[in-house]
């Protein structure tokens, strides 16, 4: 609201300047008209340290007289100092397999102001390369000339497209800080678009038109009205890569365009889907999706008798599960349809995601269990805005297997190490959509772990008094613990697995390390582990540790005092240490941390220590846990205080003194 | 540690494609190495991936004219040998071609599960990324591996009619075991043809015709080596090296009999590029007239060079050995490694100095070109100026290395100098602990509470010049972070970061901290501390019971550190940390605290040598319990307490 309240003064004191004769700033001057003062521009005055910034990033997209689909494209760059300099180095990537998309038109040039007057050196034409990338993609690279700290570059170009649905995105936020982007968008009433909007600031302009337009000629001219809007954002800050952030997707502000109908007087109307009903409907008669799905695999009746002798549907499902994840490669390709088809996929023993997931989903309806196909989009690929009916929004398909009201399991038997029943993390708190075609029922709904994930940690160590700890640690890891644990372990071998839960240091040197329930998915992972401690702070009168051994946490991962995402991380993360010393003869204890119980301000964490000694033997309790998994970026100022402050009480250690 | 890596390199696109082409042998091979099992446990040992039966057989029909076919077998034994499964190879449009294709995959049992060819290849550019243009191709193709073991059988062909060097035989990954390996090579006798084996002694069998030689290589049974941290895998892994006198480039004709000719060759290249128009060189020895020495016509030259440049690469046809003119590059304000050297030395030359352009093997600690052993491993390019007395070395691809100095890039090897009478292979600089310096001056002033203010003052050479400069590129928030974690501090309540100055190779900076909580931990009259803002030295390494490398750290250094921490009124010494002097045969680390009474403060002086880069590997575990003594030296205490 503030924000909407300057943005409005803003343009007041625009206008009245504006009546005081002054000229009005234009945000997006003319190619070749360039402000002195942008270069006499030192620094980027809304983020902190820039190396440069995007004065302003305009593009025209528009339906020509013909309905030709183009945009007009036109940006530049300020360079505050040398770091920035590979600014001036241009790369265009579109998609140029079959001629869909083409560039024309380019200019560039770099200005420099020389003796208080702008100087500009175009950019020779023989010096833009087209790069083949591969058969679909094509990029324009080119290097600006002359680019030094202070200079401006600036570049132009057309976009051309020959599918009138192939409606550019437009980002209005980049790596860059940006000052000026402005999309105008001139599209005639015979298409509706929808529109997935992602803008977290105030508008710096908003103008709709309308004006009649018509096509063709005599009987058969259409009439329709060419519809022009445009917006724009000002003093949008980079986006940077942040710890727990979710996909630049998520986070980039934007417009994202998408066809659902197209209206052509006289004519058929095409419509596009607009409902999740439609979209579950196309998807189940969809050949490379619902049809699969019926189609007998080579030799499926093993698996199927046997999940059906089997007496518990859960039983019948984690048997189905694990045979399809046993079988089956993922090929690390994700889509929700299918590329080579089921039958293919299986004989090859190899497939994308969609592929083995209708795999599964066909011999767990075999064996007799409600399976559903469900197509979702993995944490990279960007949260499912769930009024935005687009299929494109989602990249994988999985299974939904809702067993009774308890038990409703997200299956995906892409990941070597994922379980039955866990839904993979990188599918959490966006939205799915399955299919239940034979109810004709196609709902979307939110993934998400409500119970909190824990790690239990129990350790029991005995102090010497030369400044040494021998001990045995349990760590006790459930859920996506327990995945990423097993995951660590599988992937980097025991021995670099070691020199992990180590952290690489010498003084701690572990004896033994023993797992339980590694094959069974319902049980907890359990880690034994013998280890010993060369105390190295100690000396001759006092002895130093940390009561904490095998921290899973780590470093702080939030040292930036800037956040400008939302952090996200997946699942409640819940974590407890207790461990219990026998302290050495003719020792006390000196200083010991104080019993704690810190809260955050909206209760979203909490942490709580507890230590008490004695007969000479000292126990320890910490527990942290999140309430929430998401924190907005307004209250990372709590959130960054906070973290500081459980790490510093973490690292906190206990002293022992002679007697 | 972090690093901002801020340099760049230039012309390896070749060298990404890492694994290469094949076939040979008509000769059908026992059913028995498609079968995955079976392999012996000797040689499974540490593998990912097993070679059944290799043979490369390469043909060098002329200069302009090499045939590579290669017939491999590979048992992939787990995930870390996928790759064996990824192929991937060069080509460019006019010259070099993939004449034939074909990968088979064969079960655990050894029955053929699938069949590519060339056609299911995907084909696209070598690198696409960022500004780099070239237009080398390369052809890419993927089996995606459902179970272990499997074995993957590729023959292929490829042909090169524009290539300096005969495509090296790299005997053995990392992580593979080989079981029975072959190499052939047939030649002209009068090609000049010679080789050079590394890490690795076997012998060829040659026989000879009137018209060319046959050389046949093989090896079997080697076990899969792993590579131990911080060693180079050029010092360990076995591998052959081809050369011979002639070579076609892009359609021009090479001759590498010797240093002096490739140097020759290379000197042609840059003769019609290296000269600026007449009125620039006017311009530019205006520029320079007031100075009087060379040397400072040089510096002055190439800080010009630095403001005025950004590195581009643009690698198109003959343009991978070919710069830019030196007028291209002095007007659009950008070039290769190869088109600034020149341009260096175009400047240079306008103002009557002498100078070479030198090609190197750029990378740190990367392998240096042999004096006997004439081939083409380079790249990268440099320029070196003979002054009398006084020879300079200058990067100029960076933006910021200080006049004269090289950097772990580039120092400490051989270069190919290129002279008007042809090339000669001189060593660049080593570094010493002295190029690399870090001297910081800390002052803390603790407080009752537990809390400190702390003033901060770096100043550092080298490469940990680079370290801050480099911090250059961040933002503000962005600089903050990074220093937390580069120096390992601890998390403070405030941090301000200020880059004062960077005068003659020196940058200075200076950090203002603020810590709410300082001490350890605190009692109703004591405080514990760790007495220091930052490690000196923060690396231990694993412990080892054998160690078989040599241990690389990037360069030699000398550290320093000055604390002085002001005690709370009220408070005095409890408990001193123990004063350290520790030694290894490469450099020492030393420690002395002294409590001044008068101003009640704790002083203490700290400083970290290590004399050269390069750690035999029998000083291994001397190195390791030193660098363990060096943690706990840094992990003592200081406590204080109230006074009585």
């Amino acid at each position: 609201m503030y924000k909407t309240i300057t943005c409005l003064l803003l343009c007041l004191s625009a206008s009245f300047a504006n009546a005081q004769t002054t000229p009005t700033v234009n945000r997006t001057p003319a190619f070749g008209k360039v402000d002195v003062a942008d270069l006499e521009l030192k620094a980027c005055d809304f983020e902190s340290g820039a190396t440069a910034e995007i004065l302003f990033d305009k593009g025209d997209a528009y339906y020509d007289g013909n309905l030709d689909l183009a945009m007009e494209r036109h940006k530049r760059i300020k360079i505050f100092n040398a770091n920035a300099k590979n600014n001036g180095d241009i790369r265009i990537e579109y998609i140029g397999g079959n001629h869909l998309e083409f560039i024309t038109g380019i200019q560039a040039q770099t200005i420099n102001l020389v003796d208080g007057k702008p100087e500009i050196t175009k950019l020779d034409k023989k010096l833009i390369f087209t790069e083949q990338i591969d058969k679909n993609r094509t990029a324009i690279v080119f290097s600006m000339p002359n680019v030094k700290a202070g200079s401006v570059i600036e570049y132009k170009y057309i976009w051309h497209t020959n599918s009138i649905s192939n409606f550019p995105d437009w980002y209005f936020q980049d790596k860059l800080p940006t000052r000026y982007s402005q999309l105008s968008a001139a599209i005639p009433d015979i298409f509706y678009f929808k529109q997935k909007t992602n803008i977290n600031q105030a508008l710096a302009k908003y103008s709709n038109k309308s004006e009649g337009r018509s096509l063709g000629t005599g009987s058969d001219v259409i009439t329709y009205s060419l519809e022009t809007n445009v917006r724009a954002l000002e003093n949008v800050p980079s986006l940077p890569d942040e710890p727990y952030m979710t996909s630049n997707s998520d986070n980039l502000q934007s417009i994202v365009y998408q066809l659902t109908s197209v209206r052509p007087s006289g004519g058929y109307v095409k419509n596009y889907s607009d409902t999740w009903a439609k979209v579950g409907g196309i998807l189940s008669d969809d050949e490379d999706f619902g049809l699969q799905i019926k189609r007998k695999l080579l030799n499926e009746d093993a698996i199927v008798s046997k999940a059906k002798s089997l007496e518990t549907d859960e039983q019948k499902l984690q048997y189905v599960f694990n045979a399809v994840k046993t079988a089956m490669k993922w090929n690390g390709i994700d889509r929700w349809y299918t590329n080579d088809g089921t039958v293919k996929a299986w004989e090859k023993k190899t497939g994308n995601s969609a592929e083995i997931n209708l795999i599964l989903c066909h011999l767990l309806k075999q064996s007799g269990l409600k399976a559903y196909p469900m197509v979702v989009s993995t944490r990279d690929h960007g949260k499912v805005v769930p009024y935005f009916t687009f299929l494109y929004q989602f990249n994988r398909a999985v299974v939904y297997v809702p067993l009774n009201e308890d038990h409703k399991y997200v299956v995906d038997a892409t990941g070597k190490y994922n379980i039955y029943n866990e839904t993979p993390d990188n599918l959490l708190n966006s939205s799915a959509l399955y299919i239940d075609r034979e109810k004709n029922k196609y709902d979307i709904i939110l993934l998400e772990k409500q119970d909190p994930v824990k790690q239990v940690t129990i350790i029991n160590g005995t102090v010497k008094a030369d400044g040494k700890i021998d001990g045995t640690a349990q760590i006790n890891s459930f859920s996506y613990n327990r995945i990423n644990t097993l995951t660590r372990y599988k992937d980097d071998g025991e021995k670099k697995y070691t020199d992990y839960l180590k952290e690489n240091n010498n003084a701690l040197s572990i004896s033994s390390l023993k797992f339980e329930n590694m094959d069974v998915d319902t049980l907890p992972l359990v880690q034994n582990i013998n280890f010993n401690i060369n105390l190295t702070g100690s000396d001759d009168n006092y002895i130093y540790f940390n009561p904490i051994v095998f921290n899973s946490l780590r470093s702080n991962p939030f040292l930036n005092e800037v956040r400008r995402t939302n952090i996200d991380f997946g699942y409640l993360n819940n974590y407890t240490v207790v461990a219990t010393y026998k302290l050495p003869d003719h020792y006390k204890i000196d200083a010991m941390p104080k019993s704690v119980n810190m809260t955050m301000p909206d209760g979203s964490i909490t942490f709580k220590r507890m230590l008490a000694e004695e007969n000479g033997t000292l126990m320890v309790r910490y527990v942290i846990s999140h309430k929430s998994t998401t924190y907005s970026k307004g209250n990372y100022a709590d959130f960054y205080e906070f973290y500081k402050q459980m790490y510093e009480m973490l690292n906190e250690q206990i002293v022992l003194k002679k007697s | 540690m972090l690093r901002i890596n801020i340099r760049l390199l230039c012309a390896v696109i070749i060298a990404l494609c890492n694994v290469s082409s094949s076939f040979a042998q008509d000769k059908p091979l026992p059913k028995t190495v498609f079968i995955g099992t079976g392999i012996p446990d000797s040689l499974k040992e540490d593998a990912n991936s097993v070679v059944r039966y290799k043979i490369k057989d390469i043909k060098v029909s002329g200069p302009g004219d090499i045939t590579v076919k290669e017939h491999a077998v590979i048992t992939v034994l787990n995930e870390k040998g996928n790759d064996e499964a990824q192929i991937m190879l060069p080509y460019s449009k006019k010259y070099n071609s993939v004449n034939s294709f074909e990968m088979r995959v064969y079960n655990a049992g050894g029955d053929l599960i699938k069949k590519y060819h060339k056609s299911d290849m995907y084909d696209r550019s070598a690198v696409s990324s960022g500004s780099i243009v070239t237009d080398e191709r390369v052809l890419y193709l993927e089996h995606a591996i459902a179970s272990y073991p499997v074995t993957i059988e590729i023959i292929s062909e490829v042909n090169y009619k524009s290539t300096i060097n005969i495509e090296s035989w790299y005997i053995q990954d990392e992580e593979q075991a080989i079981q029975d390996a072959y190499c052939h090579i047939t030649i002209n006798n009068t090609a000049g043809f010679r080789y050079l084996t590394k890490n690795t002694k076997i012998q060829p069998v040659k026989t000879t015709d009137n018209v060319n030689s046959v050389y046949n290589w093989h090896t079997a049974n080697l076990k899969a080596i792993k590579l131990e941290k911080g060693a180079k895998s050029w010092r360990v892994l076995p591998r052959i090296y081809f050369a011979s006198n002639k070579f076609e480039f892009y359609g021009l004709d090479g001759d590498f009999t010797s240093w002096s000719s490739f140097g020759k060759w290379i000197q042609g290249l840059n003769a019609d590029v290296c000269t600026l128009n007449p009125k620039r060189v006017e311009e530019i020895k205006t520029m320079t007239a007031n100075l009087k020495s060379d040397k400072e016509k040089v510096k002055f030259l190439y800080e010009y060079m630095q403001q005025s440049m950004r590195y581009v690469s643009v690698q198109l046809g003959i343009g991978g050995m070919k710069p830019f003119t030196a007028d291209f590059v002095d007007q659009k304000k950008y070039g290769d490694c190869k088109a600034l050297s020149n341009y260096m030395y175009a400047l240079l030359k306008a103002v009557d100095i002498p100078s070479n352009y030198a090609v190197i093997n750029a990378g740190n600690n990367e392998e240096p070109a042999e004096l006997a052993f004439a081939r083409n491993s380079f790249n990268h390019a440099i320029l070196c100026v003979p002054l009398k007395g006084d020879t300079i070395w200058l990067e100029c691809t960076s933006n910021t290395q200080a006049f004269g100095k090289l950097s772990p890039f580039t120092e400490n090897r051989t270069a190919l100098l290129v002279m008007e009478t042809g090339g000669k292979l001189v060593n660049t600089p080593k570094s010493t602990a002295q190029d690399n310096q870090f001297n910081s001056e800390v002052h803390i002033t603790l407080n009752p509470e537990g809390g400190a203010n702390a003033q901060v003052k770096i100043l550092s050479t080298g490469e940990y010049r680079d370290d801050y400069i480099g911090l250059a590129t961040l933002k503000t928030d962005e600089q903050k972070e990074y220093l937390i974690r580069m120096l390992n501090m601890k998390q403070p309540s405030a941090l301000n970061y200020n880059p004062v100055a960077d005068n003659e190779g020196i940058k200075e900076v200076s950090l203002d901290i603020e810590y709410d909580k300082f001490s350890d931990i605190i009692t109703g009259d004591k405080r514990f501390y760790r007495p220091q803002v930052f490690e000196l030295w923060g690396n231990t390494v694993p412990i080892l019971d054998k160690r078989s490398s040599d241990y690389y750290f990037n360069h030699p250094m000398l550290k320093n550190c000055v604390t002085t921490i002001d005690l709370p009124a009220g408070f005095e010494v409890e408990t001193m940390p123990v004063n350290q002097s520790l030694k290894f045969s490469y450099g020492d680390y030393d420690v002395k605290y002294v409590y001044n009474a008068a101003k009640n403060q704790v002083i203490s002086i700290a400083k970290f040598k290590l004399t050269t880069q390069v750690i035999p590997s029998a000083k291994y575990t001397e190195m390791q319990q030193y660098m363990d003594a060096i943690a706990k030296a840094q992990n003592k205490k200081l406590v204080i307490r109230r006074k009585a």
